[in-house]
Parts: structure tokens; sequence; C-alpha cells
């Protein structure tokens, strides 16, 4: 009796135990990027208690900096007629604490690199801004997620680059300080550099929210390819005019290299860019921002151009010129080219993309233009941020400043340190090259200059043009100005709209793109769910917003 | 009589006392555990509010408007029927054929006497389930994609078929591939859960049965499916509980992120990830994570309630 009566208990405990390890296993599953009530509310916690602490500080500081202030901004006004524009000036921050500063940005590079890269930058900064400097970077393929994390968590994040966050959601959710002021009492340099107009594509509301790259401000489209075969099959590129003209380029190359293919996609969309403003997102965009003036926003999706485009890559598709399965590739394009399968990509381009390539990718790399450069809002991002959650907004503007303006930071952050990272080739001319034995791969320091503040005071890398900051300058003077440059999308309205459309984009746009779906059934099967998950509303918000603005800026 | 059930009261109230004693040793040694699950599970539990709440980090998530169940409003729209269908359909398809294959293989294990290979199988059936969902589909994608894939390329030749087959666009083999996948992964796990169980059983039943005169399908059929059977119940109340829940990997991974696929790859979490992915809202996401745990919750009470009906002995609560 006695037997029994526990032998079931103890079998089901038991089983109980083994039970509970289900739902653990099931989360075992990498990538899980959900964020489900669990982490979540971990977080919650975390910011409900920081944030609560974090604002009594803040507001004790913002009575603090108002003593300071007045003495700050004297030193500085006195620094900067002192020094001329040439140095950036340095702002007084020995009476502060020493704290250390996080810096956050994409590219892949390993810790030990970064630090040294943080010691080289806190050895100046120490002396400066009286900080470290903390340098943190993450790979493209998690940057956002983990930022997102580190932004809601409460975590301190001082200065960073939202990579592909938009300013206005950031500003909207309270996640990065407002930057008028401090641009004008700690980073006058920068916020003088910068013109009104580029200032505009990060202003939310009244407030400058983020700090706009000096780099391509503009992107003209084409295809770039590799000059080996174009030289092998003796093609004139001048000679090409239009998509026919590359269409028979493409012919060429698959019937002399029938292994290889011709165009391929970068990370999943053939056509990454189209000759369109599109306005923050895909849906409702300006048709025409080439030649007309015209702020209409319509449905790419529902126009001619979009239909044409889409019959005729399904065209190039069946005719074997493009990779199949396109959209379901997640390599990025250029090593598609270096592993020899592939003959060019479709891109957005700028001046020395050529070249850029060509060292990115080992071989040599040429370039035919279909649309011409044009300035758009989004050409104006990566730009820079400071998080809500800094120990010290006004250090932290000091030191995007510093990055802005001073080429010795910038260069380091772009290059690294020299005899680690890169060497110099050319001390007169100013190029550097990887040091010896050392190349992309190994280096473990990825270089990006466009993403980080100022390119254009850092070193030419080898195979640069010499003229190449002026060349980028002057690309960006002649471009074409979209009539909606300056203008933010806010979804905030339109938010659940937004996200099913998001949807439904992903799942028609880069197969229709990549040619693998038939227009004349997919397209009206597009538009119809489109509009049944309510584009029409975010095209009807989007007009409201641009008028207004565009009211505005008169 | 009243004094008679007096000292028997007493007596019992004794009785209690002394095993409440004899086990305190055993609820000493539960308090870590219900400390981690008070702080991991039950605490983290008040973050529900933010699906409620228009979240604004600069005056704090404490602070941020209410701004009522419009952070569900987006889990309603456009494909909701879609992905519901999606996400409960695969879910329902997983709960019964994974114990069935489980089972199967269980009672197989068993039923081996050499004990260096059922350790062997053992091991062999549990790798898939160790092996990391991006991996999974990377082995998926050697299998089927269009250019280098093994089936394109070499088992369809083998029958015959030239004309290759693009399966990362021709939704109607998914439901098949990811079901097979599911229960290719999951199923090694599931079969240690249950051999662990038939291996529990007293082995005087089977005595029993063969005294009896039982054949060895007639003992599978008459001791061990009765044994397994609380066990089933247990393990099946617990996946009806996570019934809206998804395996992203298995969604999103696999088929990699296929846009032409979407119809039938599309569940709930993919859903959110995608439409979220850009716009960092983190009032959207949490309103998803409630609405699966709250039908989640639900599912299970129901299931419970009628497992209680049927069988009292089994139901979990």
């Amino acid at each position: 009796m006695k037997n029994e009566d526990i032998q079931p208990a103890a079998g089901k405990g038991i089983g109980l135990l083994i039970i509970c390890e289900v739902p653990f296993g099931g989360m075992e599953v990498i990538m899980k990027k959900k964020l489900v009530a669990v982490i979540l509310a971990t977080m919650v916690l975390c910011t409900a208690c920081s944030s609560g602490k974090t604002s009594d500080v803040s507001s004790g500081k913002d009575s603090g900096s108002n003593d300071a202030q007045p003495t700050a901004g004297a030193t500085a006004d006195a620094d900067s007629q002192k020094e001329a524009a040439e140095e950036p000036s340095t702002y007084d921050f020995s009476d502060r604490e020493p704290v250390t500063l996080k810096l956050y940005m994409f590219g892949d590079a390993d810790t030990a690199q970064c630090e040294l890269v943080s010691e080289k930058l806190s050895e100046i900064t120490r002396e400066k801004l009286n900080c470290d400097v903390q340098l943190t970077r993450i790979g493209f393929g998690s940057y956002v997620t983990q930022l997102n994390l580190a932004l809601s968590s409460g975590e301190q994040i001082d200065v960073f680059s939202p990579f592909n966050l938009s300013t206005s959601t950031l500003a909207n959710s309270g996640q990065i300080k407002p930057l008028t002021k401090l641009l004008q009492t700690y980073g006058k340099e920068t916020y003088e550099a910068i013109s009104a107009d580029d200032w505009a594509c990060h202003t939310v509301g009244d407030d400058i929210y983020a700090v706009p790259p000096n780099k391509d401000k503009a992107m003209d489209l084409g295809f770039m390819m590799r000059k080996d075969i174009v030289d092998e099959l003796g093609i004139d590129l001048s000679q090409v005019k239009d998509f026919n003209g590359l269409h028979d380029v493409l012919v060429k190359v698959k019937e002399a290299h029938p292994d290889m293919y011709p165009a391929v996609p970068d990370f999943g969309n053939m056509l990454g860019y189209l000759e369109v403003d599109q306005l923050s997102d895909y849906f409702g965009v300006l048709l025409d921002p080439y030649t007309s003036d015209s702020l209409k926003v319509e449905n790419l999706f529902e126009s001619e151009y979009y239909k044409e485009l889409c019959t005729m890559m399904y065209g190039w598709a069946k005719e074997g010129l493009l990779m199949p399965d396109a959209s379901t590739n997640t390599e990025s394009g250029n090593n598609l080219i270096k592993s020899g399968k592939a003959f060019g990509r479709f891109s957005h381009m700028k001046v020395g993309f050529e070249s850029e390539n060509t060292n990115a990718i080992g071989m040599e790399i040429v370039t035919w233009k279909y649309a011409p450069a044009i300035s758009v809002t989004s050409k104006l991002s990566p730009a820079w941020c400071i998080g809500e959650n800094t120990v010290d907004a006004e250090r932290s503007m000091a030191l995007l400043n510093l990055m802005y303006n001073d080429p010795e930071v910038s260069n380091l952050l772009i290059n690294g340190v020299e005899g680690v990272h890169y060497q110099i080739l050319d001390a007169q001319k100013g190029i550097i090259g990887y040091p010896e034995g050392k190349d992309a791969t190994t280096v473990g320091y990825a270089r990006l200059p466009w993403g980080w503040p100022n390119e254009q005071i850092s070193y030419l890398w080898q195979g640069d043009s010499e003229t190449l900051w002026s060349d980028l300058n002057q690309f960006n003077l002649t471009a074409i100005q979209s009539p909606a440059k300056g203008f933010t999308f806010d979804n905030a309205m339109v938010l659940n709209e937004v996200t099913a459309c998001q949807n439904i984009y992903t799942k028609y746009n880069p197969a229709l793109l990549g040619g693998q779906l038939d227009p004349e059934i997919t397209i009206p099967k597009f538009v119809e769910e489109l509009k049944k998950a309510g584009i029409g509303t975010i095209i009807a918000e989007k007009q409201k917003q641009i008028d207004a603005w565009a009211a505005n800026k008169k | 009589m009243n004094t008679a059930t007096v000292t028997e009261r007493r007596r019992q109230k004794g009785r209690f006392a002394r095993r409440y004693f004899r086990y305190l040793p055993l609820y000493l040694m539960m308090v870590p555990g219900m400390i981690y699950l008070l702080v991991n599970n039950y605490i983290p539990m008040t973050g529900i509010i933010i699906a409620f709440k228009q979240v604004n980090f600069r005056i704090g998530i404490l602070k941020s408007p209410f701004i009522g169940l419009k952070n569900f409003e987006f889990l309603f729209r456009g494909d909701a029927w879609l992905i519901t269908r999606n996400t409960i359909g695969y879910n329902l398809v997983f709960i019964i054929i994974t114990p069935i294959i489980a089972i199967s293989i269980a009672i197989l294990l068993n039923e081996l006497t050499k004990k260096g290979l059922k350790q062997f199988y053992q091991t062999v059936i549990l790798v898939p389930y160790l092996i990391s969902i991006v991996v999974v589909s990377y082995l998926v994608y050697a299998l089927l994609s269009t250019e280098n894939g093994f089936l394109n390329n070499t088992i369809l030749p083998l029958f015959g078929i030239k004309e290759k087959i693009g399966w990362y666009s021709s939704p109607q083999y998914w439901p098949f591939i990811l079901v097979l996948t599911q229960v290719w992964k999951g199923f090694g796990y599931s079969t240690i859960i249950y051999f662990a169980t038939v291996v529990g059983i007293d082995q005087s039943y089977y005595e029993a049965a063969s005294i009896d005169g039982a054949t060895r399908w007639e003992k599978v059929k008459h001791v061990t499916l009765p044994c397994l059977k609380s066990t089933v119940i247990t393990l099946t109340l617990l996946s009806i509980g996570r019934m809206f829940y998804s395996d992203f990997g298995l969604f999103y991974q696999v088929p990699m992120n296929s846009g032409p696929l979407l119809d039938v790859t599309n569940t709930i979490d993919t859903y959110v990830y995608r439409g979220l992915m850009q716009n960092n809202n983190i009032g959207m996401s949490s309103a998803a994570g409630v609405f699966q745990s709250v039908v989640g919750f639900i599912l299970v009470l129901t299931a419970n309630a009628i497992v209680n009906k049927v069988s009292r002995e089994d139901a979990l609560f």
C-alpha cells in the first residue's frame, strides 16, 4: 500500500523534471530575435530602476552644467578665435571627474584590435577631454540587434552610429539626445561645417538629433563588373547606352563563360536601389526626383516604371543572365565576384567606387552607369548620435566634434594604428596601405571610412585617386538634389500599416526584382495585398507630412 | 464519539508535523529553485506593462503614456489569418508526429539487447538536436539549392527528372520540408525522454505478460504504451502551451528568408521580426509576446480541463 502511494508520485516528479527541460531546450535557437516578455521584461526592470536614477542624475547635471556653461562657452570662444579653423578647439573638462565614454560602430573588428585603437584614442582624449574612450565594433549582421538591446536596456552608450535605424524613430522613442544646443556650445566647428540642407536631414521637430557624416552625399546607379572579362571580350562600355546595351554585354559574357553568372545579387538584392526617391521606406515614393520638382507621393509598385523593370529582370532571368534564386542568397555580391563565379552586379555608386571595390575584391573593377548622381535624405546616413544614457552629453559632443574635425582622431578610427593596421606608403601625399604581410582579412580591423563622421580628413588608401576628396566634394556639389531632400518620414502614426506592408514587401519585392516571379501575375497580387495592409494610409500620411515640411521650408 | 474525533485529529496533526519535519531538508533544497523561478520568471512579468505603453526612454517606461491596445493592432492586420494558420497548423502537426516517431524509436531502442549498440543509436539520434539551426539551414540549402543542390544534381537525375526545381521559390513543397526538418531535428530529444520512461517500467509486468503467453507486440500494446500514457499527456500539454510560438530559426533561417515562400513559412514570430526589425518598437514587440503568452495560457488551461474530464489522474493540475 505504502509503496504504491509513493511510486506514482515519484514517477510524476521525474516526468516533470525532465519535462521542465523542454521549453528551455527549444530556446537554445540562435538569433531568437523575438523580444519576448521574458528577456524584455528583465530589461524593463533594469530600465525602470536605472531610468529613475539617470533622470535624477541628468537633471542634477543639467543644473550643474548651467553654472559651468558660461565659462566653458567662453573658453571655447576664445580658443576658436585663437586657433582659427585649422585646429579643433578644445573644451575644458579638467574640473570634471574623468569618465570612460563608450563609442559604438558597425563593422567587424577583433576585440584586441579595438582595445589597441581605444588605448591610442584615449591617450588623445585624456589630454583634451579628460576622458577615456572605449570603442566597440560589431559586425553588420548583428549590429542593429545588439544596438537595439543596448539602447532599450539602459546600458551606457555615449557616441554611436545607428547604422540603418532612422533618426526620427530613435528621437521619438527618446533614445537619443537632441543636439542643437550641444552643437552650439561643444561642437561649434562641426555645427558650422555642415550645411543647413544637410542638417535638415536629421532634424526632428525643432532639434537636430544626429550629425551627418562628411562622405558621399549622393549616389549614381550602375553596374559594376570585372575588367579582365570586359577586356577579354573586347567590350566598349562607352558604347553601352541603356539596359538593352547592358543586356547584350551580359549575353556575351554568358556565351563566353557559361559557368559564370553574368549578374549576381548583393545580400539577396539584385537591384537594391531604384531610380526614385524612396522617402525612408519604399511605401510611397517620388517617382521622378531627377527632373521634376513635384512632391507627389505615389505608390511605386503600381507604377509603369516598376512593372517595366520587373518584366525586364524576369526576361533576363529566363535567359539565364541572373543568378537563380537571387533573393535567397545571403552572400555579399563582392564575395560572389571574388569567388570567380560572377561577372558583376548592380549597385549604387559614388566617386572612387571603382578603386574601393577593386581593393575589396582584389580584381580590377569597371562600372557602367545608368542614372546620374542624386542626393536624397537617406544618403546623409548613417549619421552619428549621442545616446540618452550617456554619462556626459557635453563631453560626448566634444568627442564627436573631435572625430569630425581632428585628422589624428579620424585617421585612428578609420584606419587603426600605424604599423599595426596600416603603414604609410607616401608621407607627402598621405597615401597608406596594409602593412607587410597583412590584408583585409588578416588585419582584424575593418576599414569603413564612409561610416565614420569625416573620412575626408583621413589618409588616402593605396589605389585611391589622389584627388579623391576634392572629386568627392565636386560630386556632392554637382549632384541633382531631390526635391524631398531634408524630409524624413516619421512613421509613428502608421506603424501598424508599415509593419504589415514590410512583410508583404519582403514577400514579393526582392523576388520580383531578382527575376524569379512573373510580374504579369505577381504585381497585381502584390499591389492588392499592400492595399489591404493599408499602404494607402501610409501614403496619405507621408503626403501630409511632406506638404507640411515643404510649407515650413518656404 | 466526540473525544474520539478530537484524539483522531490530534493524532493526524502530529503525523503532519512529523511528516513536514521529515521532509524539511527537501523543502530547503527547493528554496534556491523557487528563488530562481521568482527572480527569473515572475518578477519580469511586470514588464507586461510595456505592451500597453508608448515607450519613451527619455521619460522612462513607468512614466510613458498608456495607449491601451494600440500596440496589439498590427497583429490583426494584413496576413493575420495566414500567420495564425501557419503557426498553429505546423505546431499541431509537430505535436502529433513527433511523439509517434519518438515513441516508436524509444520502444525499438528498448528491444535492443546489445548495450554498446543501444548507446551508439542513442547518441546518433540525438546529434541533429544538438546542431545549431543555422547549420541545419545550410544543410538543407546544400540539398535544395537550385544550382549546386544535391537533390537537383544527383538525386532527381537518377529518377530521370532533368528539369531543375527551384525549391526556394516553390511554396507547395515547404510544408513537407519544414515538417521533415523539424522532426529530424527534434525527435532525438523526445526519444530520449520516452526511452527513459520505457526503461523505468517495472520488469515484473513484462514477466507476468510473458507467463500469460503475450507476444512481443502484445507486450508493447498492453504494457509499454499504457505505462507511457501519462508522460505523453504531460509532454503534449506542455507543447500545447507553446502552440502559439514558433521556432524562429526553423521558419526564418531554414527557408533562407525567401519571399515567395512566405505564404507557407510566415509565422507569428517571423512576422513580428520582419515587421519590427527596422522600426525598433519595443511596445509592439512586447505586445506580440504578451499575446502569445496569453493564448498559450488559455490553450493549456483548456487542454488540461479536457484531460481532467477524460482521465483525471493524468492532468497537470
